[in-house]
Parts: C-alpha cells; structure tokens; sequence
C-alpha cells in the first residue's frame, strides 16, 4: 500500500475532526526499527511511514487513546480483530474509532510446533515457562488483556507466587490464554515482546482453534456479536455427548 | 480453596496412605449435585473417599482458574458437577459453565494434561447413585493414568506449590 494514501487518509480523518489522534508508526531509533507514532495535527501526517519494520499492535493503544476524543489506528487485518473485539468487550465505543486498514507484510517468525505426545508437551511448557521472568510484558503488550487489575496481580486470593519459577508462570499463561478465548487475532504480539523468546502466541492460538471448532466462533469479526463465552445456545456441545 | 488443599497436603503426610489413591477435587453445585452427594453418603452408598469436595452456589460459579489451580498444585483429576440442563436454579448458570468447561477440557491437551484427568457432568439431587458411579468411574481412569507429575517437570524435577509458599511471597 502507497504510504501516500495512508498519509492523505490520517490529514482528512484529523482536518474533518472526526478523530483527535492518529495512532501509527513512525521511523524509530535505527533504520532497521520503526515506534509508534501519535499524530495529533494534520501537518505531521508526514512522519507516517508503512513498512516491513512495522510490527507492532496499535490496537493496545484504543482504549487509552479514544479517552481524548476519536482515535484512528493504522490496523492489518489481525490488529483491526483487536479493535472490534474491544466493541464487542464493552471496551471501546464505536463511534469513537477508526480503522486504516493496510495489508499485512509482515514477515512473520516461524512458529515452533508443539510436540506429539502430551509427555513431551508438557515438558515443552515447563521447559519454556522456566525461563519466565513475570515480567508481564506479554500481558501488557496484549490489547485482549484490557482488565483493570489482573487476577496475578490479586493478593486474596492469590493465584500464584510472585517469583519466577515454571510453576507459577505456568498457573500465569494458561489463565492469560483461556481469557483471551474470543479475544485473540493472533498478532503475535505478546511472544514478539517476550524477553526471553517464549512463544506465548502459541497458548492463545490453541484456545482460538478450539473455540472454531465448539462454537463456530472467530475472535474480533462482528461488532454486534456476543463474545463467545458471553452467550451461549441450548444447543452447545455437550459433555455427555462427548464421553464427557 | 485454600483450606481444602492444606487438609489434603496434611493428610497424605499424616496418614501415609499405603495404597495409592488419585486425589480427586470436586467442584460441585450446592443445588444438584452436592445433594447427590449427600444422598450418595446418607444411603451409605460406597464410592472411593479419595475425592475433597468444594460446594458452589452454581456451576456457573466453576472459574476455569480453580481447575487450573488444582493441577497446578498436583491434583491428580478435577471434577465439575452441575445440575442438568433447563434444571439450574438460576436458569442459565450451567449453560455458561458448559461453554467453559467443554473450552478447557479440549485445551488440556494442549498444556499436556490428559483429558480424562477433568470431567464434568450433571447430576441432580436424586441422583446419589450416578454419584457414586461417576466417582468410582473417574478414580479408575485415573489409577490407569497414574500419578500425575504435575505442570512443572523440568528435567526430572517436580515443583508442586503449597498454600504456604504462596503467601510468603
Ligand atoms: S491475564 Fe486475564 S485478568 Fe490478566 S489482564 Fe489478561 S485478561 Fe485480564
Ligand atoms: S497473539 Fe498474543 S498479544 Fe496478540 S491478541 Fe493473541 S494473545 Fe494477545
Ligand atoms: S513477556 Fe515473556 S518473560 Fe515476560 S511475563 Fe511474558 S512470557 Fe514471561
Ligand atoms: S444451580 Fe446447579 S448448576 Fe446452576
């Protein structure tokens, strides 16, 4: 997509006041990086730029930012998931943003793949969750994880200890993923983030095919739609149909 | 919850059992299935005493975190009852557990926990028997699994939290 038009498509939506700000990327510290970038006036559209070094969600930005008035976010496909999954959640008025959609180039990490046997799954999470350092930037880097105060951060009940250690990161990640059950447009954003390179995304993701596959449900398509384990039919899978 | 799994901690170190038992948590609903139970033991109907039960007020009130939870601290299987579908005294409680629970049964496998170490079912207040049922038929799925070494297997090295690590933190 021609820079140019993104360009023209962020001055209209701020000259006509439909939005206050513009959320994008701009050139970052080193060529090679680009950072998100707040345009507030119709002249700085120039500073837009959209590029393979565009990588990051804006959509975690949506709720903070349409606080001040409309916001527009520079969106690919998995990130405008985000924003009308934030409708659906109650978390961000409609009316108050905008999309500019652009294609998605990104050229996306290969993903490791889980192992067959559960033995050999299991040891592959405690393997990873070991070198956890509760950081949390995958929560926060994670536009699905809007909550005011996280249930890890609760001290009755506590749901896992503070420190670093497999077991309690496990308790952390396989909690985070089930409540992005709806959520997830699978940015990847929350394993890009990770300091030690934990493919978090990966949780997430399984929890997305399974909810396809039970409720015939895509995270972030239809702002009108119900969040999945928001609603329910009589009809649903059954776990006495299931062998339970 | 908490208290529920210091009774067990204690008791495996007190009482020592010479067999072993899978240790089951059961999670059921005040309204339905926690009767069931009742009846089971009032008709003194045998089932395995290896299950520790938590009353509910609905198995809408079933947090996906509590079974997660129960793994997390060594569990060996996790039980979930409610009462049947149209039956929930709050009329849609269980059909919002049912989304959540089906989820997390099928995302088990994901993590490397077998499916079969959570169930869920409805059983009603008059249902003593199938209480008992469920029970045994769970503890012989899970004597054929075996213990479970828990979440965190690293190299050979199992952590299992207690209540006590928690709060010191
Ligand atoms: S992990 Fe769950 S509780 Fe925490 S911020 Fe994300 S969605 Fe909210
Ligand atoms: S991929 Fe990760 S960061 Fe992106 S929506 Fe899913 S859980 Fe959140
Ligand atoms: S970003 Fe990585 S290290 Fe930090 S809490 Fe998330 S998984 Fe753990
Ligand atoms: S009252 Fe028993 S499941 Fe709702």
């Amino acid at each position: 997509m021609d820079i140019q038009e993104i360009r023209n498509k962020a001055k209209r939506l701020l000259e006509s006041g439909e939005v206050k700000v513009v959320v994008g990327y701009e050139r970052g510290s080193t060529e090679s990086k680009s950072t998100p970038a707040f345009i507030e006036s119709p002249d700085d559209v120039d500073r837009l730029i959209w590029d393979a070094t565009c990588v990051n969600n804006l959509a975690a930005y949506a709720i903070q930012e349409a606080k001040n008035g409309g916001v527009a976010i520079i969106a690919r496909d998995c990130d405008a998931r985000s924003i009308v999954m934030l409708v659906q959640e109650h978390q961000l008025d409609k009316d108050a943003v905008r999309v500019i959609e652009v294609p998605d180039e990104t050229q996306w990490a290969d993903d490791p793949a889980l192992p067959e046997s559960l033995e050999e799954r299991r040891a592959f999470w405690a393997k990873e969750f070991e070198k956890c350092t509760r950081c949390y930037a995958c929560r926060q880097a994670c536009p699905g994880c809007f909550c005011n105060t996280c249930f890890i951060d609760r001290i009755v009940p506590r749901w896992a200890a503070k420190r670093a250690g497999a077991s309690d990161a496990w308790m952390f990640h396989v909690t985070r993923a089930m409540h992005q059950a709806g959520r997830c447009g699978d940015c990847r954003e929350c394993s890009r983030v990770c300091p030690v390179g934990i493919p978090v995304h990966l949780l997430a993701r399984e929890i997305e095919t399974f909810v396809g596959e039970l409720f015939d449900y895509k995270a972030g398509m239809d702002m009108d739609a119900d969040p999945v384990l928001g609603t329910f039919t009589p009809e649903d899978p059954d776990p006495n149909e299931h062998g339970g | 919850m908490s208290e529920e799994t210091t009774t067990i901690e204690q008791q495996t170190e007190e009482q020592k059992p010479k067999v072993w038992k899978p240790r089951i948590l059961g999670i059921l609903c005040n309204w339905c299935s926690y009767a069931g139970a009742d009846l089971a033991g009032s008709s003194r109907l045998q089932y395995p005493p290896n299950v520790r039960i938590i009353r509910v007020p609905c198995s809408g009130r079933v947090n996906p975190q509590y079974i997660f939870k129960a793994f997390q601290r060594g569990f060996e299987g996790v039980l979930v009852l409610g009462c049947h579908p149209g039956d929930c005294h709050y009329a849609k409680g269980n059909y919002y557990a049912r989304r959540r629970l089906m989820l997390l049964k099928k995302f088990l496998p994901s993590l490397g926990i077998e499916p079969e170490r959570f169930h869920f079912e409805w059983v009603s207040a008059s249902e003593g028997i199938i209480f008992a049922e469920v029970i045994a038929k769970m503890t012989k799925k899970l004597e054929d699994l075996g213990p479970f070494s828990g979440v965190s297997v690293v190299q050979g090295v199992t952590q299992i939290n207690t209540d006590a690590e928690d709060e010191h933190r």
